[in-house]
């Protein structure tokens, strides 16, 4: 089957769970307790509602609703919804009534997409090396403290770590600034914290992918042949290792969108993270319906890259 | 599979090898040591905790560790150690607890899809598949707002949204198990199915599916946290880590003892769960020899 097939192939079962995953939210928050009126307006303007006769109320109510799109059954919320959303239209959202939800995503995206890529880079750069070292170095101590240490970052939760380096960098040693995301020193701290995770994950990987190479057969003939350590190494091993690294660093890259949002928290750094947050704890529906739909579409095309170029740099692989 | 299945192999059966390779790895036994030690702090927090969680004393707020508040108190006057304490069984419940619903719901939809296989197996698998692509932290907020901020619903959500794995791990195995030479055997000697479930095919799933539990607690806990940082946690003032932490960070630059005792005990427990989840694992898998 050819690439193109299998790619639409893919992207069909793509919009089939996007459509399956939407309606569970939607049956979801329909279910949720409480009127979605009460919680915008109490928003919007704090509380004057009480001011209001029970008429004036209905009318307000009515315009909400009509707003919103809430007027008509669940089955068509859900229809009208998913018909916008496909074409990154997803209307206003309780908190913001004045501005569409694509308009507030895509100024805040850059932040966020800036810290995962800068996250990203560091965590390749660092952890491809650490893992070929502790490879190469299997059962020293350089060995066992690499992988401690990955495992420690690969566990414990960013945000957490985040804390401690704040006590060290911030409140002991007072270097960096606790919080903030205009200055390369402000992004310091964020950025490493979201970077150890997958600079744990790629470190573990790589060096388990290496030292599954280096038992191969071929690296026995390359070393027969004469070869340096230096160059079966550079040469065959590390370029075939290499290959596993790729299919994680997909997902990682994907799940760094959520995994950013505690440290956007944490460091009050104002991307798509924060967003989210605040769609959570102020029960902002439209806002938390369009976060599911953008996480989970950008997981699954994110999987769908990552099979489509590991296809390519492994050829034994074949589309089904 | 091997030894799995010559269970009685030179008078040791499968777990006490198994327990064997588990006591060589040192950090799995410490790993374990420090779980038993906090599990029976958290059966008896109420006689331990010097002070309860939500008592106030207005007078010593924000007080450094001392004789009277061992761990200092909070910007409320509450006793840090106590709430750390509530804390711990907290996660502690939320841990194990989630993993009950975990379990109960893997292991029911694996196990019908691995045995009727065909229609309802494709049909069971694709629910599973969209259950992985839900973004589960989204989900456990929406799951959290739909059911309430209690420590129960809080449990069941974090269950509710982990058993895809489970329910994947058990219909392999299960896939595999059946058509297995031993269970033909036993099948051709006239067991009946009853008896091959309970006899060879669940011994023999035991192992992998102790291993992904013993994984699940410490993300479990780890999901609470991250609920409670955001405000969807349980409702204060019930202390969990994740509050906790969120309370400290506030007050990080005057007083960091808010939020070092919550870090350090929360990494230690999550890193603990995962060395005992690892000397599991390699205890676990049969093909590993003694």
């Amino acid at each position: 089957m050819g690439l193109v097939r299998y790619i639409l192939r893919r992207l069909f079962t793509i919009f089939v769970s996007i459509v399956v995953v939407i309606i569970i939210t939607y049956i979801l928050m329909w279910l949720a307790p409480g009127e979605f009126f009460n919680i915008a307006q109490f928003q919007a303007s704090g509380g004057r509602v009480a001011t209001l006769t029970p008429e004036q109320l209905q009318v307000l109510i009515k315009g909400f609703e009509e707003k919103y799109g809430l007027n008509v059954p669940l089955w068509k919320q859900i229809l009208n919804y998913l018909k916008d959303a496909f074409r990154f239209k997803f209307g206003p959202s309780f908190s913001n009534p004045n501005e569409p939800i694509e308009v507030q995503i895509a100024r805040r995206f850059p932040v966020t997409f800036t810290l995962a890529i800068l996250s990203m880079a560091l965590a390749v750069i660092v952890g491809i090396p650490l893992g070929v070292i502790a490879a190469l170095k299997r059962n020293t101590w350089v060995d066992y403290i690499t992988m401690f240490f990955s495992m420690a970052g690969s566990i414990i939760p960013a945000y957490t770590i985040g804390v401690i380096m704040v006590l060290i960098f911030s409140v002991w040693l007072r270097v960096l600034p606790t919080s903030g995301w205009e200055t390369p020193k402000q992004m310091i701290m964020p950025v490493i914290c979201v970077a150890l995770g997958p600079m744990a994950v790629i470190a573990r990987f790589m060096r388990s992918s290496l030292l599954d190479v280096l038992n191969q057969d071929y690296i026995r003939t390359a070393y027969a042949k004469g070869g340096t350590d230096r160059a079966v190494i550079m040469r065959h091993a590390l370029r075939n290792s290499l290959i596993p690294i790729v299919t994680i660093i997909g997902p990682q890259l994907a799940f760094l969108f959520t995994g950013t949002v505690w440290i956007e928290n944490l460091f009050r750094v104002p991307g798509l993270g924060q967003l989210f947050v605040n769609a959570a704890s102020m029960r902002d529906y439209p806002l938390l319906v369009t976060s599911t739909f953008i996480l989970s579409l950008s997981v699954m095309l994110m999987n769908l890259l990552v099979d489509v170029i590991y296809a390519f740099l492994d050829p034994r692989i074949k589309y089904e | 599979m091997e030894v799995a299945l010559k269970q009685r192999r030179r008078g040791t059966s499968y777990w006490a090898a198994a327990w064997r390779r588990f006591k060589k790895n040192k950090m799995a036994v410490a790993g374990l040591i420090y779980i038993i030690i906090i599990i029976i702090i958290s059966i008896f927090t109420p006689w331990i905790a010097p002070y309860p969680y939500d008592e106030p004393h207005y007078a010593h707020t924000f007080e450094k560790p001392s004789a009277r508040f061992w761990w200092g108190t909070d910007d409320l006057g509450r006793d840090m150690f106590s709430r750390n304490l509530y804390a711990m069984r907290n996660a502690l419940l939320i841990g194990f607890g989630s993993q009950i619903v975990v379990l109960i719901i893997g292991v029911i939809i694996g196990s019908i899809a691995g045995f009727r296989g065909g229609r309802i197996d494709t049909i069971l698998m694709r629910i599973t598949d969209i259950m992985y692509a839900f973004p589960t932290f989204l989900f456990n907020v929406i799951l959290v707002t739909v059911m309430g901020r209690g420590l129960f619903t809080i449990l069941v959500a974090v269950g509710l949204t982990g058993w895809a794995g489970m329910a994947r791990l058990v219909r392999g195995m299960v896939m595999y198990l059946k058509n297995a030479e031993f269970v033909e055997a036993a099948r051709a000697l006239g067991a009946k199915e009853g008896y091959i479930i309970r006899k060879y095919i669940l011994p023999n799933m035991l192992g992998p599916i102790i291993v992904s539990l013993a994984f699940g607690i410490p993300n479990g806990i780890w999901i609470e946290s991250g609920l409670a940082l955001i405000g969807m946690g349980v409702r204060p003032p019930m202390p969990s880590w994740g509050n906790m932490i969120g309370a400290g960070v506030a007050y990080i630059m005057a007083f960091p003892h808010m939020v070092i005792f919550p870090v350090l005990t929360f990494a230690l427990t999550l890193l603990a769960f995962t060395y005992v989840g690892d000397g599991l694992r390699d205890a676990l898998n049969p093909r590993s020899e003694v």
